[in-house]
């Protein structure tokens, strides 16, 4: 369980499991959103990045279906800053319209796989980016 | 980073975002803490002076994309102006690189008291910056009609870097910036600079996070170089561009429909932004004076690119009518609640407030909550009881003409309403004082003559 391994007290319906891989793309499993019930707006979490302070990213959040197909979700922008080394923080994500169908029309249950790709200037994927992420969890804002 | 370092980075950015639970999980505020920062303070700031009234002629940003050979002509020669003049004199605050500071300064290298993203102040002192740099950038041209051009990149005609900042692509250019990772004909990705999640937000607190987040932080990552770190994005002209376009995207926002206001809250209305003006005076201008762009800042913007995008259109509101008021209690009949209930599926919803009963004995701020145990706790705007912020302003400081109490006032409760009507028949409302003044804290049962759920009618 993430939560004791990372000795870090969640409740159980916080839950996540997450899979965090140190490299270009981290594969995130949360449990499946729920439909949000409009205005609300279904937001992903990121929990506890850690990346270096240096390295400005768009943050390209897909979900994996069992076949392989990506289903874009949204995407979170950092600004680089002079100084230091590390950085780690939560980074919340507003998903977008379209993913937001997608779940409302899916209603997907259990875990869905997330994948994070991190893309720097001029879109080039950061393919040796040196980041983590400890979990993710969906909720409705 | 040590344990002990990467803990105080933290600590940094939750205090830094703590003043404004809306931005708590913020994209851009993640990479804001004020860690090794090194950026010099703007200059003597002695003797300020209040912004007055700009009585200029109001004149058009437009677009970069259309503007003509003469407008590029006095673009660049205004940049090269500014760029002399930091070569000429560095301290001059009119010159390019000392502007750039202004924003370096603000990002966290000034400490995260001058920190302006992550936050509410993160559009109003974006406006008054690019207000203060444009007046010196036709200053310097002797030209009082110049106006900044705006990238509007949610265009999709428009993905690519306006041409005016690359051609010609070299240092001769004074709109060219050697550190960009997009060249000419790269476009900007299809995921980046999309602000329809932002433009469909209800109120203030959720639209400035969300515009501040993927659509603006994603074009200054895609432009990349100086553009994708804070303390030097300034450098490059496009900043202020792009800016533009964010500040445009606000303005659109506010147009679209009455109900998108900004805050009403007097601490945010009167908190002051610092600039040095085109004569290097150092000019104090309050977040409610940039407002309205057009009436005090003396600019429009030429188009309106919210055509392209889908967005709610209130024509009209429903009135919830089975609401009875006895003693300050709101009783909700069944079908009072169904009628809710409904308009929780697709509708925007307001609470109206009429004559709320406050102290008239001092300005303040109060979180308006229905439930008293978080009124007690005052959990503040993420609570799901948090219904919305009252305002006293008092006329005067020694209270000789009274105090300006609301005499009704709407919040916009859509998200909450859930909360608000499965709890009970019958709602309490409950404030809490906001205030540095003596009855800080306490928490009191607000008193009212009425209040009114009224539905949003969309076209």
């Amino acid at each position: 369980m993430i939560s004791r391994r990372m000795g870090r007290a969640f409740p159980a319906a916080m839950l996540v499991i997450a899979v965090s891989l140190t490299g270009k793309e981290i594969d995130v499993t949360a449990d499946a959103p729920r439909v949000c019930v409009a205005p609300q707006v279904l937001r992903l979490t990121l929990l506890d990045i850690d990346m270096p302070r240096s390295q400005a990213a768009n943050i390209r959040i897909y979900a994996i279906l069992d076949d392989g197909t990506e289903v874009y979700a949204g995407l979170a922008s950092v600004l680089a800053q002079d100084g230091g080394s590390r950085r780690t923080g939560n980074l919340a994500v507003t998903s977008v319209e379209s993913f937001r169908k997608w779940i409302a029309e899916k209603k997907p249950t259990g875990k869905l796989p997330l994948r994070l790709r991190p893309f720097g200037g001029a879109s080039k994927p950061l393919t040796s980016l040196d980041w983590k992420v400890r979990a993710a969890e969906w909720s409705c804002r | 980073m040590s344990s002990k370092e990467r803990e105080e980075s933290r600590r940094e950015f939750i205090g830094q975002i703590g003043a404004n639970a809306a931005a708590l999980l913020f994209p851009v505020a993640f990479a804001g803490n004020s860690y090794g920062q090194s950026c010099a303070p703007p200059g003597n700031t002695s003797n300020p002076i209040a912004w007055t009234r700009d009585c200029r002629s109001i004149q058009p940003r437009r677009p970069a994309s259309t503007l003509t050979s003469s407008e590029i002509t006095r673009l660049k020669a205004a940049y090269k102006a500014m760029r002399d003049l930091s070569a000429s004199d560095a301290t001059d605050p009119r010159g390019f690189f000392h502007q750039a500071n202004i924003h370096c300064h603000n990002c966290g290298g000034g400490g995260s008291s001058t920190q302006v993203h992550g936050g509410l102040r993160f559009l109003p002192w974006h406006r008054a910056y690019l207000y203060f740099h444009e007046k010196i950038l036709g200053n310097l041209i002797g030209d009082v009609n110049f106006r900044l051009p705006y990238w509007d990149w949610e265009n999709p005609a428009h993905r690519k870097i306006p041409n005016a900042y690359y051609s010609p692509n070299g240092a001769a250019n004074s709109l060219w910036n050697g550190t960009r990772s997009m060249a000419p004909a790269d476009d900007l990705d299809a995921t980046s600079g999309q602000p329809a999640t932002a433009l469909a937000e209800t109120n203030f607190n959720d639209f400035s996070p969300e515009l501040e987040g993927a659509p603006h932080g994603s074009v200054h990552v895609d432009v990349g170089g100086d553009m994708s770190t804070f303390n030097n994005a300034a450098k490059d002209p496009l900043f202020y561009a792009h800016h533009s376009n964010v500040d445009k995207i606000w303005s659109d926002w506010m147009a679209v429909d009455p109900t998108h206001t900004a805050p009403a809250s007097a601490a945010w209305q009167s908190q002051i932004q610092g600039f040095f003006d085109e004569n290097k005076k150092w000019r104090t201008i309050r977040n409610i004076d940039v407002v309205n762009h057009e009436a005090n800042l003396r600019y429009r913007y030429a188009g309106r690119s919210l055509e392209l995008i889908p967005i709610r259109c209130i024509i009209g509101w429903d009135l919830v009518s089975s609401v009875t008021i006895l003693d300050s209690r709101i009783r909700l009949g069944e079908a009072a609640k169904a009628t809710l209930r409904g308009a929780m599926e697709k509708r925007q919803t307001h609470m109206r407030i009429i004559a709320p009963k406050l102290p008239s004995n001092k300005s303040a701020n109060y979180f308006v909550y229905h439930d008293e145990g978080d009124a007690k706790a005052n959990r503040g705007p993420d609570s799901s009881s948090y219904v919305g912020m009252l305002t006293v302003v008092m006329m005067d400081s020694e209270g000789r003409h009274g105090a300006s109490i609301p005499k009704q006032a709407d919040f916009e409760v859509s998200r909450r309403l859930k909360a608000m009507i499965d709890k009970s028949n019958e709602i309490d409302l409950f404030y809490v004082d906001r205030s540095d003044k003596p009855g800080a804290g306490r928490v009191s049962k607000l008193a009212f003559r009425s209040v009114q759920f009224r539905i949003g009618k969309e076209a």
